[in-house]
């Protein structure tokens, strides 16, 4: 009979089934399996965005410092800007520059206290005179015309001389501690002066 | 073999695969050479990739349980969809971690990374992602315990995973690295429009589950 026919192949599918779960087999293991690689997969494909977005330097990356990376482009162009950038850090902070700060990277050798030798190499683009190493750069003079076309050069302050060598502080040394003496013994006090003896003289006024 | 294990089998596998692969070829292959920023690269990737399968989680239990993709995926299908992407995200997360501890490029000792609000670094919103990622954690392997629990509580607890996804959103963009780049700005966008569009379907489609033919 067909009704009892398809009533049997019902349930043996189902048992079937009910007995594949309650024997504990994993169901949809390929879906799962699927789902993790693509999980792997996922890491590796953001791995290598962000490898390639951090290598192009564009942000900062390290937890300690939000500051984007400032370019040459983003520095203060008027006096205003570097008053405000000086007014807003420590106090006390003098501008001495009152031009338009313009970049210019120019390596030199400067003498150190450990190489005297090193001849300084001092770009002379003006007549400003060699200021001390305590001063800032001096401004260049009145009497060079500032020409559009050529960039203020760089004037490098004389090497100071080299200081004296400064003797090694001399620490006095401290004069021995004065040892008492030993205490003596002190002398036996004196035995009582004996008693002068009778005598009948008579005062010489009498 | 209690079935809960056999659950893991598919990522145990998977892991062993992509370990066995760095090991042998390394984390720069195919990469790009990351030098010494590789742990901290893999990172930050490992938290893209824990945010967007946490995601996946939470959008295959919305769209399951309104019955929106009856008929086009089945339901069982879609559990194992659901639980895979649940279990991946969670297992990225503390990847996510744990990779910052060896990480030279950081400072992150195992109180930083493993105890909510005791990092160094932005405590509060490195809290929050603790707490989202242990709470996803709680919430996946209750799945297990729903009769111990009972059904209501379960359900409740259950829903605690909206909060999960909230606190991983928050804690990418408030301290994510990369959470300003445009690629990832709409990968924020595009799975948060998601995550409503599925709670819209949830509280406003229902449809009862097609009829199995009664047993004689």
């Amino acid at each position: 009979m067909k009704t009892g026919t398809t009533t049997t192949m019902t349930m043996t599918m189902r048992t079937t089934t009910m007995t594949k779960a309650q024997q504990g087999g994993v169901r949809f293991l390929m879906t799962r399996v699927v789902v993790g690689a693509t999980a792997v997969g996922t890491l590796l494909g953001a791995w290598a965005v962000i490898a390639v977005t951090s290598a192009s330097g564009e942000y900062a990356e390290t937890p300690a410092d939000d500051v984007l990376a400032l370019a040459p482009e983003s520095a203060p162009a008027s006096v205003a800007q570097v008053a405000a950038i000086s007014e807003s850090q420590a106090p006390g902070v003098i501008v001495v520059e009152r031009q338009p700060v313009v970049y210019v990277t120019e390596y030199v050798t400067i003498p150190s206290a450990s190489n005297p030798s090193a001849a300084p190499a001092v770009v002379t683009g003006g007549t400003a005179p060699a200021a001390p190493a305590s001063q800032a750069v001096a401004p260049p003079a009145a009497t060079d015309p500032p020409a559009a076309a050529v960039i203020p050069a760089l004037v490098v302050p004389a090497a100071p001389p080299v200081a004296a060598a400064i003797p090694a502080p001399v620490i006095p040394v401290a004069p021995p501690p004065i040892v008492a003496p030993a205490p003596t013994v002190a002398p036996p006090p004196p035995s009582a002066p004996p008693k002068p003896a009778a005598t009948s003289k008579k005062s010489r006024g009498s | 073999m209690p079935r809960m294990l056999l659950y893991l089998i598919p990522f145990a596998a998977v892991g062993l695969i992509g370990g066995a692969y760095f090991a042998s070829a390394g984390p720069t292959l195919p990469l790009p050479d990351a030098g010494q920023h590789g742990a901290w690269y893999a990172s930050r990737a490992a938290g893209v990739a824990s945010y967007i399968f946490l995601w996946l989680g939470l959008v295959g239990g919305l769209l399951m349980s309104s019955a929106w993709f009856d008929g086009i995926i089945g339901r069982a299908r879609l559990l194992a969809v659901h639980q895979s992407a649940s279990f991946a995200g969670i297992a990225l997360g503390f990847s996510h971690a744990l990779i910052l501890i060896p990480d030279g490029w950081t400072s992150f000792g195992i109180v930083d990374v493993l105890i909510p609000f005791g990092s160094y670094y932005e405590r509060f919103a490195t809290g929050v992602g603790s707490l989202a990622l242990y709470l996803g954690l709680v919430v996946s392997v209750s799945f297990w315990f729903r009769k111990r629990l009972g059904m209501k509580a379960w359900r409740y607890l259950h829903y605690s995973s909206f909060l999960a996804y909230v606190g991983a959103l928050w804690h990418g963009l408030s301290v994510g690295t990369d959470s300003s780049q445009p690629w990832l700005v709409a990968v924020y966008v595009f799975t948060s429009l998601l995550v409503v569009f599925g709670l819209v379907v949830r509280l406003t489609y229902t449809r009862a589950a097609r009829q199995r033919p009664a047993a004689a």
